[in-house]
């Protein structure tokens, strides 16, 4: 699989705990148009997994279940040997550690 | 409101590009936009105005549509190439002529490949069970007189070299031996032995598979009898039992030995000359001290010497120093060693045996082999594909685009390729499963040779490419939007050179293999052909072993006379040679005849090609039994 510069962002957000689509777009920068195709390509190479949320979380915020993304131990392997080309950016670790204070404060 | 509103507008845009998504999986990608979208307008970041989340909302929104078309592509990209497999399978079926030939190419050519690099692979460059193996030397004896080389020392010059070299941190002595096992709820077995001195353990310097090499003490005369297993006997006749270490078996006519250690797997060292009809040891014993005259038997030779080379020693240098010593021998025993010279060969090259000379041969065939399989993969998917003109004429006229049509050839290569690659393998494994039952017995560590992943994958990498390469070059050129004219010709103009080249090569690459296979089968030829000095036809070479712990002195040589006087009979009626028949003993210089002595406790072995007599099998029997 081709590994660019935006792919890597992705699975550093990604490994960084960041979990819903829309988080991913937050702490990468990215534009959506690029994020989901993404998201799907790295889900298709089963180096991302992807699940819906619990209906009772959901419920309780009056709204209806996200979708969820993690990193399975194939994607850990690729971004390790994706650090040497691009090394990992500040700016995502730092916007991902804020989005999950933001998540754990809710 | 306006966050209301902006919502509202980014669901529509979803919804419209929800439409571009294949239908089976548009409900969940629509569920999936549906709740991001919610959950970001129900909590607008902070310090920002609701207009700025609006924006943000529909910005993200437009983004679903080159999410959705993604999906599309992929989807239609995966539905084409089942439908481009589906109707190559097809045509190769409706062509079963060329599928047949095109499949038997590639099998071929992969299948040798594979197996040959596989073999080399094994012999050459797979690690032996022990460390640092380029340091192991094998020393042996060449006799100019009698031509032979690399034959076994004399014990007394074996016992010269080991007491006077200088270039080894570890060298030993290895001498044939044979044991008769009496193993509980077992016939009783003649086992092939080996007796070692005590560095030999350090010679190999493996890690033993159970227990312990023999310490230094069990070496001594009289000391408790030991014996180091074969990783095989182990396994055959102990079920691999780990607890075997310290337990006592019963060896050579019911002697205990105790046994202290498992030799590591896939170790065999096929020391001594007659390694092509001997078996590896299935038991190791310490050799005690040397008996008085050992040093002095500069006449017969069996024994063999192993080393380790000290650290910055070369092997150039030991081969000086020992053709130093060898020279001293000469001058110091003119009678016996006026002839003899030593040399030193690496364990890892005496391994590869009678092989040695034919691998570099085959390797170089197999490549030749490869670049023929290309050839004709090459040439036969040329040919199809330019008498496929008017179809792809026909298919683009119908509005088939023209990265359909060449994907079509790209998808029909790749079946072919994968089909013939599957082939290919399993002619890899049935080829080597062959030649491990063919080996000769001079060649180690090919009871089961593994197929060479990396030799496997290149080869059906080589030929993949070459199968794509010459699929695609007739697809590209009769898919432009001119060979629509095709419509009205006859024939295509084709790529006539292309395949006049590719026709050229391969004959002469098959030609080189062709005068390489003859002259190899000439070489066998001539080989089968020289002359031993002797007649082989009605010679049989018996050997008889009569326990010294069964049978006192007196009764051996009863059972000798009475071998040696039945050892030679009239031949059979029927018979055109005048002859008479004998059996005769190599080393015991017993005679063993057809029907001998049934108080024999002997075992036997056939070495001479074409003999047989019943009453040979029947004295076999009784003998091992």
């Amino acid at each position: 699989m081709k590994l660019t510069y935006p792919t890597t962002l992705v699975l550093h957000a990604l490994a960084n705990g960041v979990r819903h689509g829309f988080d991913v777009i937050d702490a990468t920068g990215l534009a959506s148009g690029t994020v989901y195709p993404i998201l799907r390509r790295l889900e298709r190479e089963a180096l991302v997994s992807a699940s819906w949320e619990d209906a009772a979380i959901a419920q309780s915020e009056q709204r209806p279940p996200r979708r969820y993304y993690e990193i399975t131990p194939a994607g850990h392997a690729v971004l390790e040997t994706a650090a040497d080309k691009y090394p990992a950016p500040r700016l995502v670790a730092a916007r991902a550690r804020r989005l999950r204070l933001a998540r754990s404060s809710s | 409101m306006r966050s209301r509103l902006g919502l509202w507008i980014a669901l529509r845009i979803v919804r419209a590009a929800a439409m571009l998504t294949p239908s089976s999986s548009r409900a969940e990608w629509m569920r999936e936009w549906d709740a991001e979208l919610r959950h970001r307008a129900g909590r607008p970041r902070m310090n920002r105005s609701a207009w700025r989340t609006d924006m943000d909302l529909i910005v993200r929104a437009l983004g679903a549509a080159l999410d959705a078309a993604w999906l599309r592509r992929q989807f239609t990209l995966d539905a084409d190439a089942v439908h481009d497999a589906g109707h190559g399978l097809r045509l190769l079926m409706r062509t079963p002529g060329f599928t047949a030939i095109a499949l038997l190419t590639f099998a071929v050519g992969i299948g040798a490949t594979t197996a040959i690099v596989s073999l080399a692979d094994a012999l050459l460059v797979r690690p032996l069970p022990v460390p640092d193996v380029d340091r192991v030397m094998t020393l042996w004896q060449d006799n100019r007189e009698m031509a032979t080389t690399q034959g076994d020392l004399a014990p007394g010059n074996a016992i010269d070299i080991v007491r006077r070299t200088r270039s080894y941190t570890a060298i030993a002595i290895v001498e044939p031996w044979a044991v008769n096992a009496m193993l509980p709820g077992r016939e009783p077995e003649y086992l092939t032995a080996a007796m070692v001195t005590d560095r030999f353990f350090d010679v190999l310097g493996a890690r033993l598979a159970q227990g312990r090499g023999f310490l230094p003490h069990e070496h001594r005369r009289g000391a408790g009898r030991t014996v180091v297993f074969s990783h095989g006997f182990w396994r055959d006749r102990f079920d691999s039992d780990r607890s075997i270490v310290g337990k006592a078996v019963r060896l050579d006519a019911g002697a205990p030995y105790t046994v202290v250690g498992v030799m590591p797997a896939r170790l065999e060292l096929k020391l001594f000359d007659t390694r092509a009809t001997r078996p590896e040891p299935a038991v190791w014993l310490p050799k005690p001290e040397f008996a008085d005259f050992e040093p002095n038997m500069r006449g017969a030779a069996y024994w063999n010497v192993i080393g380790r080379l000290a650290p910055g020693v070369s092997i150039e240098r030991a081969r000086a120093e020992l053709d130093t010593l060898m020279t001293q021998l000469a001058r110091d025993y003119p009678k016996t060693n006026r002839h003899i010279t030593a040399r030193i060969v690496p364990l890892r090259e005496h391994l590869v045996g009678s092989l040695r000379h034919v691998l570099p041969l085959l390797l170089g065939a197999a490549v030749i082999l490869l670049f023929v399989a290309c050839a004709n993969v090459a040439n036969l998917l040329l040919a199809r594909g330019v008498g496929r003109g008017r179809e792809f004429a026909v298919r683009q006229a119908v509005g088939a685009s023209r990265g359909r049509l060449v994907r079509q050839m790209l998808v029909e290569s790749l079946l072919l390729a994968t089909a013939g690659g599957a082939i290919g393998l399993l002619l890899a494994r049935l080829t080597l499963d062959v030649i491990a039952r063919l080996r000769p017995l001079d060649v180690a560590r090919i009871d089961y040779i593994p197929i060479d992943l990396r030799a496997a994958a290149l080869a059906c990498g080589v030929t993949l490419v070459a199968a794509i390469a010459a699929g695609l070059t007739p697809a590209l050129q009769l898919s432009r939007p001119a060979a629509a004219a095709a419509l009205n010709e006859t024939r295509t103009s084709g790529r006539r050179g292309v395949r006049s080249t590719l026709v050229v090569i391969e004959v002469a690459a098959a030609l080189v293999l062709a005068v390489g296979a003859g002259l190899l089968a000439r070489s066998f030829a001539l080989i089968q052909r020289v002359d031993p000095g002797f007649s082989r036809e009605q010679v049989a070479v018996l050997q008889v072993f009569v326990s010294p712990l069964r049978a006192s002195a007196a009764s051996r040589w009863r059972c000798s006379r009475c071998s040696s006087r039945r050892g030679s009979t009239r031949p059979r009626s029927g018979s055109s040679s005048s002859s008479r028949r004998s059996i005769g003993c190599a080393h015991c210089q017993a005679w063993s005849p057809p029907g001998a002595s049934p108080r024999c406790r002997s075992a036997t072995r056939k070495y001479a090609s074409g003999y047989r007599s019943r009453s040979a099998d029947a004295c076999s029997r009784r003998a091992t039994n």
